[in-house]
């Protein structure tokens, strides 16, 4: 390749990298944070008992309600979460959380600092859509950034085991990056690829569909998510929801029913959608539409088992979210995870450690916005996370929860700004860790000793990451 | 039927410990480079295999991802001996410091403007065109799309004939519109 071509690929990752990296660290760290969504819950409750092994309440529940809206959507109860959520609307009063065995109205827990957590990742906290067409443009900035990163470093087999880490602090840096950025990149390639697919998804789905039928958006509509058939107006007695989702797990076997919508549930004509993930499978959402009254399978919905096109569009959602493979995809998504956030840390640093003709001209704005994000978001959403769980009746709005996550990284910014240049970062560093180790032993020490799996899950990563932290904090004191 | 532990869960340390020894065999020196290189790739081949039974999609991925991890493991274990040992002579620094700094606003969002309509034009003429089902070919051009843009951009940026690139990028952008527009009369 001609110099003029390497010098160019530089250029353009090296500046796009620079202009978009803090977010895409966001981005990265929220995603590790938000995979453990489901082990979060439970530990912010303090408590996990088995899901019931009936759903008889919810069909008490939605025979107590007079008259049902045309859709209903209920979430049932599962490991993290064990009772159901009845959706008859988007107000907060048309929402129920039911015991899924009695059929007992509950109290909202409150998931406002996870829903945030999440919010971070999808929308980076803007307002829908364009939080996440923001997002899916970063994800084309980072397919981007690994492209031209593949062709910058096209004798990779060579760079494959060149790290040196006592050499100068740009080498080791420049190292660093190459080898986390190809080792990952699979990894890297997979997670840009299908975070521009889902975060444009709104706007390009709709655009592709409406040209390939040509303005028919009806036909487009039906094509993609087949239209259920209109209510009879004669009643008829529903199945009982254990039965229909047992028949739905007939027709799909090893699928874990996760969620069920009613169409004019009542009616003769009322149709049951029951969706949920089949373990080690990589297919979004797989369903099984059933009459209601009768139980007569009317569709089986499983895009693995169509044509390639819809196959690998099915891959895009578990594989962005790793929600295919339990705990083991988990942990491997959460190091490759903690990877991508390293690609940035390692990317800035050598921007910041490039041979200068004033060494006084050092940018200190990206200095100081790389120390109050790369550090200051840890401390600020394990703070929050921290407030949650001490104070679990606070049951905080999604607004002050905004404020207090807010607060927390603006005051992170704040001890940037008055400590000494690298050594705010690293005390951040140090904060987050006592906070993780002492949430970790607070919580078998003073909580629930044994606790259960999502709680020793949540704890042994939060001491593991904690203890990093610490020795991270630790290495770059001696090394300052 | 391919290899098969009776408990499922040692596929997963089993392939682990394959893909070290592959990568290692991969990493070492030999006076005759062709042995190991060709073991190690079996080994590698063979950590795929072992996942297998555990269902081909998923295994890939599990191969790849064990795969960067241990790869980045190895090279960190190497990185810290090869300075105490000086095994490695030493490399030619990164041309990192040659920081490139002509890099000018207007003309990269011109860029990054003209690739979007390119791609979004790319992904109007797979939707008419692709020779299969109709909402198959919406569900092509919404997987194509992010790398058409992406690409696009870098040969744009990084062509070494600036004003042909340009040419060519247009000459596409109007093709596509054309086809586009055809395909939606027809």
């Amino acid at each position: 390749m001609k110099q003029q071509v390497q010098k160019a690929l530089y250029s353009l990752h090296s500046w796009s990298g620079l202009a978009t990296g803090l977010l895409i660290y966001v981005l990265s760290l929220s995603g590790v944070v938000a995979l453990f969504h489901g082990e979060l819950g439970p530990w912010q409750r303090g408590s996990e008992p088995a899901p019931p092994a009936t759903l008889a309440g919810v069909d008490a529940v939605l025979a107590r309600q007079g008259s049902l809206p045309e859709d209903v959507t209920v979430l049932l109860p599962t490991d993290d979460r064990p009772w159901a959520i009845v959706e008859m609307g988007h107000e907060s009063g048309d929402v129920l959380h039911v015991d899924a065995a009695t059929g007992q109205p509950l109290a909202d827990p409150g998931h406002a600092i996870l829903d945030l957590v999440v919010r971070l990742h999808t929308d980076l906290l803007l307002p829908a859509p364009f939080g996440r067409y923001l997002v899916g443009f970063l994800g084309v900035v980072m397919l981007l950034l690994v492209i031209s990163g593949i062709f910058l470093h096209r004798k990779f087999l060579r760079e494959f085991f060149v790290l040196r880490l006592r050499r100068s602090s740009r080498l080791r840096w420049t190292d660093l990056h190459k080898s986390v950025g190809l080792w990952a990149l699979p990894f890297h390639f997979i997670m840009s690829f299908t975070g521009a697919v889902l975060g444009m998804l709104g706007f390009i789905l709709l655009l592709a569909g409406l040209i390939a039928y040509k303005g028919d958006i009806d036909a487009a509509q039906s094509a993609m998510f087949p239209v259920p058939a209109e209510a009879s107006g004669e009643t008829a007695n529903m199945l009982p929801l254990d039965t229909l989702t047992r028949l739905a797990i007939e027709r799909i076997p090893g699928m874990s029913p996760e969620v069920v919508t009613l169409h004019h549930y009542g009616d003769r004509l009322a149709e049951v959608t029951v969706y949920g993930n089949v373990a080690g499978k990589l297919v979004y959402f797989p369903a099984v539409a059933l009459a209601g009254h009768s139980g007569e399978t009317l569709e089986v919905i499983d895009w693995s088992e169509q044509s390639w096109v819809r196959q690998t569009y099915a891959l895009v959602t578990p594989l962005h979210y790793g929600s295919f493979g339990g705990l083991l995809v988990k942990a491997l998504y959460t190091l490759l995870g903690a990877g991508s956030c390293l690609l940035v840390i390692s990317g800035l640093r050598i921007w910041l450690a490039r041979p200068l003709v004033d060494a006084a001209r050092r940018p200190r704005l990206v200095w100081w916005l790389m120390e109050g994000v790369i550090s200051g978001l840890p401390f600020a959403l394990v703070g929050l996370l921290l407030a949650g769980r001490v104070y679990p009746d606070l049951n905080l709005s999604a607004a002050m929860t905004l404020c207090g996550f807010l607060g927390l990284w603006f005051l992170a910014f704040i001890w940037t700004t008055v400590r000494p240049r690298g050594v705010a970062g690293r005390e951040l560093v140090l904060g987050t860790g006592i906070l993780l180790v002492s949430l970790a032993l607070g919580g078998w020490l003073f909580a629930s000793p044994w606790g259960g799996p999502w709680l020793n899950t949540v704890r042994a990563l939060a001491l593991l990451i904690g203890l990093m932290c610490l020795w991270g904090a630790g290495k770059a004191r001696r090394a300052a | 039927m391919l290899i098969y532990f009776s408990e499922p869960a040692l596929n997963v340390p089993v392939s682990l410990c394959l893909i070290v020894a592959g990568l290692a065999l991969l990493q070492y020196r030999s006076p005759r480079p062709c042995q190991p290189f060709w073991m190690g790739w079996g080994l590698l081949f063979a950590a795929l295999v072992v996942l297998l039974p555990l269902g081909s999609g998923y295994a890939l991925l599990l191969w790849l991802f064990l795969l960067s991890l241990a790869g980045f493991a190895l090279a960190l274990q190497q990185g810290l001996r090869a300075v105490s040992k000086k095994k490695r002579k030493r490399q030619r620094e990164a041309r990192l410091g040659t920081t490139v700094s002509d890099v000018r606003l207007p003309r990269l969002l011109a860029m990054l403007l003209v690739t979007f309509v390119l791609s979004l034009v790319g992904l109007a003429a797979l939707a008419l065109w692709l020779p299969v089902e109709t909402g198959d070919r919406a569900l092509f051009a919404v997987l194509v799309w992010p790398m058409l843009w992406s690409v696009a951009l870098i040969y744009l940026y990084c062509s070494r004939q600036p004003r042909r690139a340009w040419v060519i990028s247009l000459f596409w952008l109007l093709a596509g519109s054309a086809l586009s527009v055809v395909g939606w009369l027809v």
